[in-house]
């Protein structure tokens, strides 16, 4: 790494621990969460970045090279192809039947994966219940006979291997040492209702559970939780940044009662334990968190970062700013829909409202996916404004 | 500091302990083999985790 490589490395890295400290740094930090909508400003396809990683990192560094980002995500959300043709994924799609890519990664919630007369199970062992019930549901090379699920497993752990080194690896370590971009991230998880949700019982059945099977609900979270809390943290380093990203996917959808009945002890407890490991949960705040904001309160101050998705970011600000860095405000709507001077308009108001004091990273409030998602000039424009309005003096 | 957490209560679960009583003659193996053990299970945790919660 050259000598103004590693000063740019330093600065950013500083910039962004000193934004969430909520104190001002020298500017506003910038980023977004570049997916799959990388490939396609580089002329790929969703198939293409997803199982050729040299084109998946050729796509992140065009990004690099052409948008004033301070860090960027690792390339998570694009998936591993490989890993779910292989297994033979029946929720993941990244191309139709005729072999044409999606224009975005196509996700159908899995049928059947866990019956509500199961929930014993899981809750008594919930990595033996993953590994004989969950996984040969979600992929048909995993319900097969023992040799023939062994092969598979064989064949994942081979994939595996060659994605963390070469898609997230590789490509994260480039970036920091030629462009110097730090990753945004170190691992990731969910909180346990979101996964029991997600990956078990599906939104239908978990509303339906909350109801019906309320106890059953609150131990299988339980259960669940050394798993999520193993999956974040087993052999990271400690430090504050990178963070540890979380998308949080049910909690708007809950009565606020039930949000503090079901979702929020294993919630607050994940993040007071990766805290206690001097990490940073990154909260993807899905939908209109406002009527959580005294839960989000009751949080460690000035060690969680949060992506808000939907409100009014100065009623945000005012009310969760001093305990959260707020990330996000930036509608992709108005990125597409807006000339470059509204555009730039609406950065500006965001800018003001949130950023005195620290505590603010500007970025788009979704993630960049499909081809339409973001209009890349105006997002240039937005960003180069920001790095420049967004000095602190 | 790297971050190390006990191993996971699972039936499934797999550790040296486990191992060793499944396999006596490696008793009083190096700790390089223990280490390199742990790692493999940790690594395949983490591949077990990207395909049940992604």
């Amino acid at each position: 790494m050259s000598d103004d490589v590693q000063k740019l490395l330093q600065e950013r890295v500083e910039r962004i621990t000193t934004t969430i400290k909520i104190e001002e740094p020298d500017r506003v930090p910038i980023t977004s969460m570049f997916e799959t909508w990388a490939g396609h400003y580089s002329g790929y396809s969703v198939t293409d970045v997803a199982f050729n990683y040299d084109k998946l990192a050729e796509s992140f560094y065009k990004v690099a090279e052409e948008f004033e980002v301070d860090t960027l995500p690792p390339p998570l959300g694009v998936r591993c192809g490989p890993i779910y043709t292989t297994l033979g994924t029946k929720e993941f799609s990244f191309f139709n039947k005729d072999g044409v890519p999606h224009a975005s990664i196509q996700h159908m919630e899995g049928k059947d994966i866990m019956s509500v007369e199961e929930y014993p199970e899981l809750i008594k062992d919930p990595y033996k219940f993953i590994i004989e019930k969950q996984l040969p549901r979600r992929y048909k090379a995993l319900d097969q006979a023992p040799d023939k699920k062994a092969e598979a497993l064989g064949k994942a752990c081979f994939i595996y291997e060659k994605y963390i080194a070469n898609a997230v690896g590789k490509l994260c370590g480039t970036l920091e040492t030629k462009y110097g971009i730090p990753a945004l991230f170190k691992s990731s998880t969910e909180m346990p209702l979101d996964a029991l949700m997600d990956y078990f019982r599906g939104f239908r059945g978990v509303s339906v559970d909350i109801r019906r099977n309320k106890e059953q609900v609150i131990e299988a979270c339980e259960a669940l939780y050394p798993v999520m809390l193993r999956r974040a943290v087993q052999n990271l380093p400690s430090g504050p940044f990178p963070f540890i990203f979380i998308p949080l996917h049910i909690p708007t959808y809950l009565k606020p009662k039930d949000f503090e009945t079901f979702y929020y002890p294993t919630f607050k407890r994940m993040i007071e334990d990766l805290i206690s490991f001097d990490l940073t949960p990154a909260l993807f705040m899905e939908g209109n968190w406002e009527p959580y904001y005294d839960y989000i309160n009751e949080l460690p101050k000035k060690k969680v970062v949060g992506l808000i998705e939907h409100g009014d970011f100065k009623k945000t600000k005012d009310n969760i700013g001093k305990t959260i860095t707020i990330w996000g405000g930036m509608p992709i709507d108005v990125i597409n829909n807006s000339t470059k001077e509204e555009a730039i308009d609406y950065a500006k108001k965001l800018i003001d409202d949130l950023a005195p004091g620290g505590g603010y990273i500007f970025g788009c409030d979704k993630s960049l996916l499909a081809p339409n998602d973001a209009n890349p000039e105006n997002l240039k424009a937005v960003f180069k404004f920001v790095k420049e309005y967004g000095v602190y003096k | 500091m790297i971050i190390k957490l006990p191993a996971l209560e699972s039936e499934l679960f797999d550790t040296w302990e486990k191992h060793i009583e499944a396999n006596p003659e490696l008793k009083n193996s190096p700790i390089e083999a223990k280490e390199e053990f742990e790692r493999s299970v940790d690594e395949y945790y983490a591949m077990i985790m990207l395909i049940s919660t992604m």
